[in-house]
C-alpha cells in the first residue's frame, strides 16, 4: 500500500516539474536562511553558557542592568577582594571590548587574568603558534577567523594602541564563533588597549561549595547595588541585548518559516485545483476524504523534506561566501551550521508540509464528486 | 419487471440544479434486480448521467430516495467505503490516473479494502488483467495505452472490488466496435459470475442491444421500459 502511495506522490511530485522545481527553489532558500538564524541563534543561546559551565565558573558577576557584556563594568577592586575570599576556588576577570582596527574592520579584544587555564577549560585551542607567556605582556594570540581574514601569521606584529606593538605567538580557535574574530591579550593590556584601566568586565567565579552559590549570590547583591551576581547559566538571560537579538532572530525565523508556509500552500492549491477531476475519480472508486487528504499532504511533506536536506546542506557554503564578502558579520556566523538544529529542522519541515497541503485538500475534496469529474 | 426481488429500490426520485432553475430528474420510479443489465436511452440532457450519479451516490437527490437492500441512501454511515465495496463506476473517457500504470490503476480501487491483503490484491490484478487482455500492458502509464486499453483498464478497475452494482455512462462511447463488444461481453460475464446489476447509460444501440432491460428517458422523466 505504501508502495504504491508514495509511487503515486513521487511521480505527481515530477508530473508538474516546473512548480516542484519553484517550490523546492523557493522553500530550500527559506530553510537555507532559517538554518544560518537558528545557528546563530544556538550559538549565543547554547554555545557560550555551555564554555561557562564548561569553564567550571558556578557565579558570574556583570554591573546591574548592562545590556551585553561590552557595557558592563566592575571595579577591579571587587576583583581584588574576590580573588581572596575563602568560599571562592577560582576567580578568573574578563575584559572585552571592540577595537577599531580600519574604518572597515572592528575586532573584539579578549583580556583574560589567567589565559591559559580558562582557555583550556572552554575548549580554546591554539591550532598555530603557541600560547602567550603572562609575563610578556605584548604578546597576544589571534582568533582563527580574524587571523584568516586579516592574513594573520604567528610571529606578526599588531598596533592594537597608539605606538604600543603586539606580537602574535599563536592562533586559537573555538567553536564559539564569535571569539574567533578576536584577540586574547592579557586583562592588564586588555584595560589598557579599552582604557578600561579601573575596570573590568565581567568576573567568574567558581566556588569551594557549589551547594553555597544560591546564598553568595544572595548575600552578594544585597551588598553591592551596583553590581549582580547570577549563576552560570543565566548569561544569556541577564543581557538584554543578547536577548533583543535572540527575539530578534526567532521573530525573522518565524515570518521566514510563515513565507515558507504561504509558498507551499500557493502550490497545493494549483494542485489540488488542477487535480480536481482525479480528485472526483479516486472518490469514486471509494478513497475517502481522509486518504485523499493525506496523499496531498504526504506530497508536501516530501516536497517539504527534499527542500529541508537542500536548505540545510546549502547553508555551507552560504556561510563560507557570507564570511568572506561580509567581514562585519564574522563575529555572529557561525563556523557551520549547527546540527543541533537538525531534528527541529525535521519536525518544522514535516509541519509545513503537512500544514500547507491540508486546507487546500481540505477544500477541494468538499466538492460534489460528479462535478469534480466532469471538471475541465 | 424484476428478474428477482427487488435489490436497488429507487422512490419518487427529484433533483434540481442552480437552486430550482434546472429540473434534471423529475419523479423517478424505479426497481433495479439483480443479475440483469440495464440500458439508460435517451437524448442528451435527459438526466441518465444524473440518475446514474445519485444511483452512485456521487450526487445526492433534492427529494426522494433511493434504497439499496433495504437500506436508504440517508442511511448509509460511510459513503466512500460503500462505493468502494458496493459500486463500480465506469465512465465515457476512462478516467485512469495518469501518474499510476495501469497495474496500480487496478490496484488503487482495492487499495483500503480490508477484505484483501495485499497477495490477493495482486492475485486479483494479475487475473482481470489476464481477463482483460492486458497483462502485456500492466506496466504501461495511461499516456502509452490505446482507447481501448484505457477503457479495459477502467473496467478492470471496476470489477476489482466484485462490487454487486456496476455503473456504466457510455462506456463504449470512445472506443472502436471491436472494443465495443469486448467490454459488453465482459460485463455480461461479470452479471454471469456475480449476479450483480449493471446500469449503462448509452446512445448506442448495440449496448441496448445487449441489454436485459431498456429503460428510455426523456426530459428528466421515465417515459418507458422494456425487455429484450
Amino acid at each position: 500500500m505504501y508502495q504504491i502511495l508514495l509511487h503515486y506522490t513521487m511521480r505527481n511530485i515530477v508530473r508538474s516539474k516546473a512548480r516542484s522545481l519553484f517550490t523546492i527553489v523557493s522553500i530550500s532558500l527559506i530553510i537555507n536562511l532559517y538554518t544560518i538564524l537558528a545557528s546563530i541563534a544556538s550559538a549565543i543561546i547554547v554555545q557560550l553558557p555551555d564554555a561557562i559551565s564548561r569553564a567550571q565558573v558556578d557565579i558570574f558577576i556583570q554591573s546591574k542592568f548592562a545590556s551585553n557584556p561590552l557595557s558592563s563594568l566592575v571595579p577591579i577592586e571587587t576583583f581584588n577582594i574576590l580573588e581572596k575570599d575563602e568560599r571562592v576556588k577560582n576567580c578568573n576577570a574578563l575584559i572585552i571590548g571592540k577595537k577599531k582596527l580600519s574604518p572597515k574592520a572592528s575586532i573584539f579584544i579578549l583580556g583574560m587574568q589567567d589565559v591559559a587555564t580558562f582557555a583550556n577549560r572552554t575548549g580554546i585551542s591554539v591550532t598555530e603558534g603557541r600560547f602567550f607567556k603572562s609575563e610578556n605582556l605584548n604578546e597576544i594570540l589571534v582568533g582563527s577567523k580574524l587571523a584568516k581574514v586579516m592574513h594573520y601569521k604567528v610571529g606578526d606584529t599588531i598596533e592594537l594602541s597608539p605606538d604600543k606593538f603586539y606580537t602574535i605567538t599563536g592562533i586559537y580557535s573555538t567553536l564559539i564563533s564569535m571569539l574567533n574574530t578576536g584577540v586574547l591579550v592579557h586583562k592588564d593590556e586588555a584595560q589598557h588597549i579599552l582604557n578600561k584601566h579601573k575596570h573590568v568586565s565581567m568576573i567568574f567565579l567558581g566556588l569551594q561549595n557549589k551547594d553555597s552559590t544560591e546564598a553568595f549570590i544572595k548575600k552578594f547583591n544585597s551588598e553591592n547595588k551596583s553590581l549582580q551576581a547570577s549563576k552560570s547559566g543565566e548569561l544569556t538571560q541577564n543581557f538584554t541585548s543578547i536577548q533583543n537579538v535572540v527575539h530578534l532572530i526567532d521573530a525573522i525565523t518565524l515570518l521566514t518559516l510563515l513565507v515558507a508556509i504561504a509558498v507551499m500552500m500557493n502550490t497545493f492549491i494549483m494542485a489540488t485545483s488542477e487535480r480536481t477531476k482525479e480528485i472526483g475519480v479516486l472518490s469514486a472508486i471509494g478513497w475517502g476524504r481522509s486518504k485523499i487528504v493525506a496523499v496531498f499532504m504526504l506530497e508536501a511533506v516530501v516536497l517539504a523534506w527534499i527542500s529541508a536536506i537542500i536548505g540545510y546542506l546549502s547553508a555551507y557554503p552560504t556561510i563560507a561566501l557570507m564570511q568572506k564578502y561580509f567581514i562585519s558579520l564574522h563575529a555572529y556566523l557561525p563556523q557551520n551550521p549547527e546540527a543541533g538544529i537538525i531534528p527541529m529542522l525535521v519536525l518544522i519541515t514535516t509541519s509545513i508540509g503537512a500544514i500547507s497541503a491540508l486546507f487546500p485538500a481540505l477544500y477541494a475534496t468538499k466538492i460534489n464528486i460528479s462535478e469534480a469529474i466532469r471538471y475541465e | 419487471m424484476s428478474k428477482n426481488s427487488t435489490f436497488i429500490d429507487i422512490q419518487q426520485l427529484t433533483k434540481y440544479y442552480d437552486n430550482g432553475l434546472i429540473k434534471a430528474l423529475s419523479d423517478i420510479n424505479l426497481e433495479l434486480s439483480k443479475g440483469v443489465m440495464y440500458a439508460l436511452e435517451g437524448p442528451s440532457g435527459c438526466g441518465k448521467s444524473t440518475l446514474l450519479n445519485i444511483i452512485g451516490t456521487l450526487d445526492t437527490p433534492t427529494s426522494g430516495d433511493v434504497i439499496y437492500e433495504g437500506k436508504t441512501q440517508n442511511s448509509l454511515t460511510n459513503l466512500s467505503d460503500f462505493r468502494r465495496d458496493f459500486i463500480g463506476f465506469i465512465f465515457q473517457f476512462h478516467h485512469l490516473i495518469p501518474t499510476l500504470t495501469l497495474r496500480e490503476n487496478i490496484d488503487s480501487a482495492m487499495l483500503f479494502n480490508k477484505r484483501y491483503t495485499k497477495l490477493q490484491r495482486a492475485e486479483k490484478t494479475d487475473k482481470l488483467l489476464q481477463e482483460l487482455e492486458l497483462s502485456h500492458r500492466q506496466n504501461a502509464y495511461v499516456k502509452h495505452l490505446s482507447g481501448g486499453e484505457r477503457q479495459r483498464g477502467a473496467i478492470a478497475r471496476a470489477f476489482a472490488n466484485e462490487p454487486q452494482l456496476i455503473l456504466a455512462d457510455e462506456p463504449t462511447g470512445n472506443v472502436d466496435s471491436h472494443n465495443s463488444q469486448i467490454i459488453l461481453h465482459k460485463m455480461q460475464e461479470y452479471i454471469k459470475e456475480n449476479n450483480a446489476t449493471v446500469v449503462i447509460a448509452t446512445h448506442d444501440p448495440i449496448v441496448s442491444s445487449y441489454a436485459d432491460y431498456n429503460i428510455i428517458m426523456q426530459d428528466s422523466k421515465i417515459i418507458s421500459q422494456k425487455s429484450n
